[in-house]
């Protein structure tokens, strides 16, 4: 303690120079400020003097206090140099010089490079080959008078004057003769469905696959052109 | 002949997009079929584009990229999603979302009731219900020039049912199948 209140005196006596300059610059921005001391009665100048006097203590502190090396304050006496601020209050904002390091005039500009989003189609007709092609039954009644006409001969061709006791069970249109082994029909919905061997164009037009009951009560398939 | 195309662009897991289209004849037997390789945006991509990206993706990248590389040119395409529908802006193909109805039919194959500038529902065949047909606008899809089309293929298999098999196939791919 004894150290540090020796060093108090010390820090403020070699501030009082600066501390004197920097209250004249006060004064002298008073005076450009277009106060003339010529116009005032000599009282009110010696008041006006002294209202700067708590001015120049404030000064004093503040410089003080800027100019405490760390290990000021980190001392007890530092703690009394605080209530003395604190009782007085603080700086004058207009009289904080900040030194500002001044900005950077150039800097480095890094370009990314953003990976164009490009598309490169694929041919996957034969990945879409392996999906089965479904086709809903159309229902008997619903059948072109001539299609039946035309079916019922094909039933004839095959079993006869039996081809009577055929029963035809559903009708699925466009199918075509090249899809007959893949054939399956779902029993809910009683969908078909069917494989596409290979690049078909219009080969299946007016084939139809028919799902009939033969003379016998035998379940039987087969793939018919029923219309041109 | 009629020819009609199907395309669907989806995001899988992972901020993994994928996307097929598939081209059928009247009897809806696959002529060509175009998929993307699956597209994976990196995470600088992700945080520059934002909520964009999955739009961006799907129609300036997969959805323009298929329908400009397929060979069915003129033919109408059926989306997987109304999002897709956007596509009329930046592609010259007619594009369509269609949706199965329970709706009573609506009378003769071909006949169609207006819903909307956007929407209207058609008969497509003599056994199946209505479908509901939503477009772009009516330029992008002159009824009286697409509708023979899908009459004409509907005539033969539901005209829904190449969609499934394209998403199916997507499945596959996504899970390595190729």
């Amino acid at each position: 303690v004894a150290e540090n209140e020796d060093r108090q005196p010390d820090v403020v006596r070699h501030e009082d120079a600066s501390l004197d300059a920097a209250y004249n610059e006060v004064l002298r921005e008073r005076a450009a400020s277009g106060l003339d001391e010529s116009q005032i009665e000599s009282a009110d100048i010696e008041k006006l003097h002294a209202a700067f006097v708590p001015r120049k203590q404030q000064l004093k502190l503040h410089t003080s206090a800027n100019t405490l090396d760390p290990e000021f304050f980190s001392s007890k006496s530092f703690g009394l140099q605080s209530r003395k601020v604190s009782g007085i209050g603080f700086e004058d904002p207009q009289t904080v010089k900040l030194r500002i390091a001044p900005l950077p005039t150039r800097v480095k500009v890094r370009r990314q490079k953003l990976r164009p989003l490009k598309l490169r189609p694929v041919n996957g007709l034969s990945l879409m080959r392996e999906q089965p092609v479904s086709r809903l039954p159309l229902p008997v009644r619903k059948l072109d008078p001539e299609m039946a006409r035309e079916l019922f001969r094909k039933l004839f061709e095959k079993f006869g004057k039996a081809a009577e006791r055929c029963e035809v069970l559903a009708v699925y249109r466009g199918v075509p003769p090249a899809a007959a082994k893949s054939i399956q029909v779902e029993p809910g919905p009683g969908s078909l469905q069917f494989l596409v061997p290979g690049k078909l164009r219009g080969s299946g037009i007016g084939y139809c696959a028919v799902i009939y009951a033969d003379p016998d009560g035998r379940i039987r398939r087969g793939i018919y052109q029923l219309s041109p | 002949m009629a020819t009609i195309s199907y395309l669907d662009v989806v995001a899988m897991t992972g901020d993994l997009y994928l996307g097929g289209l598939l081209s059928v004849d009247e009897l809806g037997l696959p002529q060509e079929f175009l998929h993307s390789d699956p597209i994976h945006p990196s995470k600088l991509q992700l945080s520059l584009y934002g909520t964009t990206m999955g739009r961006y993706l799907m129609l300036d990248v997969i959805g323009k990229g298929l329908v400009e590389a397929s060979q069915a040119r003129g033919a109408p395409v059926v989306v997987g999603h109304s999002e897709l529908l956007a596509l009329a802006t930046k592609v010259k193909r007619p594009f369509v979302k269609l949706q199965a109805t329970n709706q009573r039919p609506l009378g003769e194959v071909g006949d169609i009731r207006e819903n909307s500038d956007t929407e209207f529902a058609a008969q497509l065949n003599d056994v199946q219900n209505p479908y509901i047909f939503t477009i772009f606008d009516r330029q992008n899809f002159p009824v009286a020039q697409h509708l023979p089309s899908f009459t004409e293929c509907a005539a033969r298999f539901d005209v829904l049912e190449p969609m499934v098999r394209v998403k199916r196939t997507l499945e596959v791919i996504q899970r390595g199948g190729e």
